[in-house]
């Protein structure tokens, strides 16, 4: 023994010399005997691997805690230690190698030992450890000893630690608040993308999967162990640039994951059919007002927030500044076949499809609601602009737009079909999605689609599950291969019509005038498209300088977009607007500067009154007593909302104050 | 409202709080060019003969005052829109009075008859769901300046009658015109605002730490206003000020974080990119130093 008592650490280091000095005799001894000599060689070569593993391990394991005396940079000792252990690793790797091919019946043999103590560590050390990865340790380790060590060492070193690549909040129970930079430790990979991991702390939790990113001095040897290795540094760098949406979009697939439970309730009720879902878009709808209109209506900031990205005057015109935009389509939603009916003990409220620009993963757009018509006797088939002998209203017009200049190959659009209900025996409202259909707008090569009629299948589940929707809607689609079969099934499939369409001039000018990304409905788009000539008046010319942030007295401007997402004032504003159009001349009817007056005079006499009276109901969706209750006060000659309603004693309305009629820049501007 | 300013430490709180909408720019340009703003002292006594509604009989509801500035001639609201406390209502001989005795400072430059302060009257109650719900109850339309150079400006004690409906319907077209709207208005019968509005000289040493057009309580601390000493807490009466401390500022430092190189360059990138999308049609040229140190 030594004559005084070593450290744990110490104990280490001469171990290491000691290995260092027998791996250079090893390797002298090659060098002198040639390979020739293979099969001792091997043997000495593999027991000093197995010797440096084990020192290793054992390195791993110690603590500044089982220091006899304190050790000052005990953590660079250790790491220096362990890089010296390391080099000799792999030396004899290299080494190995080198001795490999001479022998093959030697190595066979060598295989079956290096495996065994192989398993022998994994298995008492990671206890927890899931097994898909001893399986796959074994099946490389038949195809290639060596590389088997140090993918193993690796593995074991670097598998299960990562480090997160954002700071990310736990937002419900369960989840795991960490610390950009913070290493972990992963438990248990969960399909859902929610990881178990465990902080330096001790504390567990769930934390996304794609704000980790894996710690590993060889990353080029775990291709094999893990395919998702380079998905996640993808992601990694996706969250880098956009973390916000990042995040919405897992709490949306979280979301969807919960969801699952709850509809699973219902459907093992027979209240619905197994491809419904609680609504996606309708859950980000109610969330606020992000993907709404009136958000989107909104100016955008460029980059710097020094100036506005899509609204600009034309210096010349002193109009609008004409943007067009990478797609600017009219979609019309034609009709809906096979749609499975909800079951008994749902009154359905409204059937409706939503859509909005989508790139398989994020919502691009604001959400777009158009409610179908449905008939009894055909209970399967919704349709859609049912004829009337008076205006069309916005919400069952399924002439559509949809402008996106969002750069993604995947764009597309994302079509939710869904209905809102009442459950008979409890009373309780919710919004079930009966299937989705996504267009995918861009081929392979980046061209626009032809713009015709498409068919497009409905598929069960949430957009964001695609193996869930096999399973949902397999019942219905069978494995039969016969041809006729195939025929018969696929006119059962469930089935959305739309048909895309390049815009009419007309139409495209007014619309190159709205935000690069906006959606609605197609009879709006004059009113949009002067609205936005108002608001660029009032931002671009009457600011004093661009850097102005004052509130501006504008009741157009700060009441509009809240107008936009109510769909039977955006119609009693069309109707007021097409009659006293008629009164205008046809030189007027060109004439910008008459209509921005015209515009405001009409909402102003006929649409602002409506907003803040007391009586009226406050919008809510696909309720027919509230609906009614409006169109009442909107339209019925008794009691109309008026100028004169507005001075009598009879007509409550809410109090006044300057901030209902101020329009705010610093709230609405967004980037 | 001022304990409220008081406890939001955040600078958002507070600048979101003092936010007011500027008057109409034609008529700033006016007032830059006429110089001196001109301070009242508007005491909000009484309001009488309050007829209360059929449905609100028996229901004791709250009232407020709210008075916000409006210029006629533009119709265009302006500065921020001003809230007393709540007051109960008291019966007395078959009409409702609710006693106020609220005090009011402010300053505006533009001192000419189409600015008026609009008065409204607001019924609070709450609602079942524990919100407050704010009805308007009638308005009335306060004069400020005198309406010609012969009239006597309308200073001293007054009775203001009150209008049927909303301050809103200033905003309707139809009503552009002054003279249309004594046409459309109705005077509820009996109830009027007791008030007295007086030029308040006494602000003037004060007024560069109030902002303009923004109607301010009695009781609102102004920073660099001494607090008042009697028992009236009436700060502004006779504002004492805090005196001067000279301060000199001696340097500021700014890090650009990264590093100045690259804040520079992601800027420059910004800026040209901005240009671009102003003005599509530009030469290739582009910026490409401005930073002057």
């Amino acid at each position: 023994m030594a004559p005084r008592k070593k450290g744990p650490l110490q104990t280490v280091q001469k171990e290491t010399d000691d290995i260092k000095k027998r791996v250079d005799a090893l390797v002298r001894d090659v060098n002198r005997l040639g390979v020739s000599e293979g099969t001792e060689s091997l043997q000495r070569c593999s027991e000093l691997q197995n010797t440096v593993t084990a020192t290793l391990e054992r390195l791993k394991k110690l603590t500044k805690a089982e220091e006899s005396a304190p050790i000052g940079n005990y953590e660079q000792l250790k790491r220096d230690e362990e890089e010296r252990l390391r080099a000799q690793q792999d030396r004899l790797k290299a080494l190995a190698q080198k001795l490999q091919p001479e022998d093959n019946s030697t190595e066979g043999e060598e295989d079956s030992a290096e495996e065994d103590s192989e398993e022998e560590d994994e298995s008492q050390e990671e206890d927890e450890e899931d097994d898909v990865h001893n399986d796959k340790t074994k099946e490389d380790a038949a195809d290639d000893e060596v590389d088997e060590t140090a993918q193993n060492y690796t593995a074991r070193k670097g598998i299960r630690t990562y480090v997160a690549l954002s700071d990310f909040t736990g937002e419900e129970e369960g989840d795991l608040t960490v610390q950009k930079g913070a290493v972990l430790r992963v438990l248990q990979k969960n399909e859902d993308g929610w990881w178990l991991a465990q902080d330096a702390k001790g504390n567990k939790g769930l934390v996304p999967r794609n704000y980790l990113k894996v710690i590993s001095p060889h990353d080029q040897g775990r291709d094999t162990e893990e395919e998702e290795s380079d998905e996640e540094q993808g992601d990694g760098k996706k969250i880098a640039e956009d973390k916000q949406r990042t995040l919405q979009n897992w709490d949306t697939i979280r979301r969807a994951v919960t969801e699952i439970d709850a509809t699973d309730v219902l459907s093992a009720m027979g209240a619905i059919p197994p491809g419904f879902r609680t609504s996606t878009l309708s859950r980000l709808l109610e969330e606020g007002t992000s993907y709404r209109a009136s958000h989107y209506i909104q100016p955008r900031l460029s980059q710097s927030e020094l100036c506005f990205k899509d609204l600009q005057m034309d210096p010349d015109t002193g109009k609008v500044h004409s943007r067009s935009s990478r797609v600017c389509l009219t979609v019309t939603l034609w009709s809906c076949r096979m749609i499975p009916p909800p079951g008994v003990g749902l009154q359905v409220l409204s059937r409706h499809i939503r859509f909005c620009a989508f790139n398989g993963t994020e919502v691009l757009s604001n959400i777009h609601t158009v409610r179908a018509t449905y008939n009894p006797t055909s209970p399967k088939t919704w349709s859609f602009s049912p004829r009337m002998s008076n205006m069309l209203p916005c919400l069952l017009d399924g002439d559509c737009f949809i402008r996106c200049d969002s750069d993604s190959p995947e764009l597309g659009i994302l079509f939710e079909l869904g209905i809102t209900y009442i459950r008979n025996s409890t009373g309780e409202r919710g919004d079930l999605s009966c299937g989705w259909a996504f267009l995918k707008l861009f081929d392979e090569n980046g061209a626009l689609i032809p713009l015709r009629t498409y068919e497009l299948t409905v598929h069960g589940g949430t957009p964001y599950e695609a193996e869930a929707d096999a399973d949902a809607t397999s019942t219905k689609r069978g494995t039969s291969t016969g041809v006729l079969q195939q025929m018969l099934l696929s006119r059962k499939l469930p089935k959305l019509i739309v048909k895309l369409k390049p815009p009419k001039t007309r139409v495209r000018e007014q619309l190159n005038l709205l935000p690069d990304t906006i959606t609605g409905c197609l009879s709006t788009v004059h009113l949009l498209s002067l609205y936005r000539q108002l608001l660029a008046d009032a931002l671009l010319l009457d600011r004093v300088t661009m850097q102005n942030a004052d509130l501006i007295c504008n009741a157009v401007l700060a009441t509009f977009p809240g107008v936009l997402d109510q769909s039977d004032l955006m119609d009693a504003f069309r109707k007021l607007w097409t009659e006293s159009e008629s009164n205008l001349k046809r030189s007027e009817k060109k004439d910008i500067t008459v209509l921005k007056k015209h515009f405001e005079s009409v909402y102003m006499s006929g649409v602002f009154p409506l907003l803040h009276s007391a009586e009226m109901p406050v919008y809510f969706w696909a309720d027919e007593n509230t609906e009614n209750q409006r169109a009442r006060l909107i339209y019925s000659p008794e009691h109309k909302i008026s100028r004169e309603t507005m001075l009598s004693s009879s007509h409550t309305h809410q109090a006044f104050d300057i901030s209902q009629v101020s329009y705010d820049l610093l709230t609405s501007a967004w980037r | 409202m001022s304990t409220a300013e008081l406890q939001a430490s955040d600078w958002r709180g507070i600048f979101e709080g003092r936010r007011a909408v500027p008057p109409h720019s034609q008529s700033s340009r006016l007032a830059a060019a006429a110089g001196q703003s001109q301070a009242f002292r508007l005491v909000l006594k009484q309001v009488d003969g309050l007829q209360p509604k059929q449905s609100e009989e028996g229901k004791a509801s709250d009232y407020q005052l709210r008075v916000s500035l409006f210029d006629s001639e533009h119709q265009h609201f302006f500065g921020r829109t001003w809230k007393s406390e709540p007051h109960p209502s008291r019966l007395s001989n078959r009409h409702t009075t609710v006693q106020f005795n609220e005090v009011v400072y402010f300053h505006t430059p533009l001192c000419w008859s189409s600015v008026v302060a609009v008065v409204e009257l607001v019924s609070l109650s709450s609602r079942t769901d524990s919100s407050q719900n704010a009805t308007g109850a009638g308005f009335g339309l306060m004069q400020l300046f005198s309406r010609g150079p012969d009239s006597e400006p309308p200073h001293g004690e007054g009775r203001l009658s009150l209008y049927h409906g909303t301050p809103r319907v200033l905003l309707h077209p139809s009503l552009r015109d002054p003279l249309q709207m004594n046409a459309v208005l109705s005077v509820m019968e009996g109830t009027q605002l007791l008030y007295s509005l007086q030029p308040h000289p006494a602000l003037t040493p004060a007024m560069h730490l109030i902002p303009p057009n923004i109607l301010l309580s009695a009781h609102h601390p102004i920073p660099g206003v001494l607090p008042p000493t009697d028992s009236t807490a009436d700060a502004l009466r006779r504002p004492r000020l805090l005196p001067d401390v000279p301060c000199a500022l001696e340097r500021v430092d700014v890090s650009l974080a990264p590093s100045t190189e690259v804040f520079e360059a992601d800027l420059l990138q910004m800026l040209n990119y901005d240009r671009h999308i102003t003005n599509p049609h530009c030469s290739s040229e582009t910026i490409s130093q401005m930073m002057c140190y």
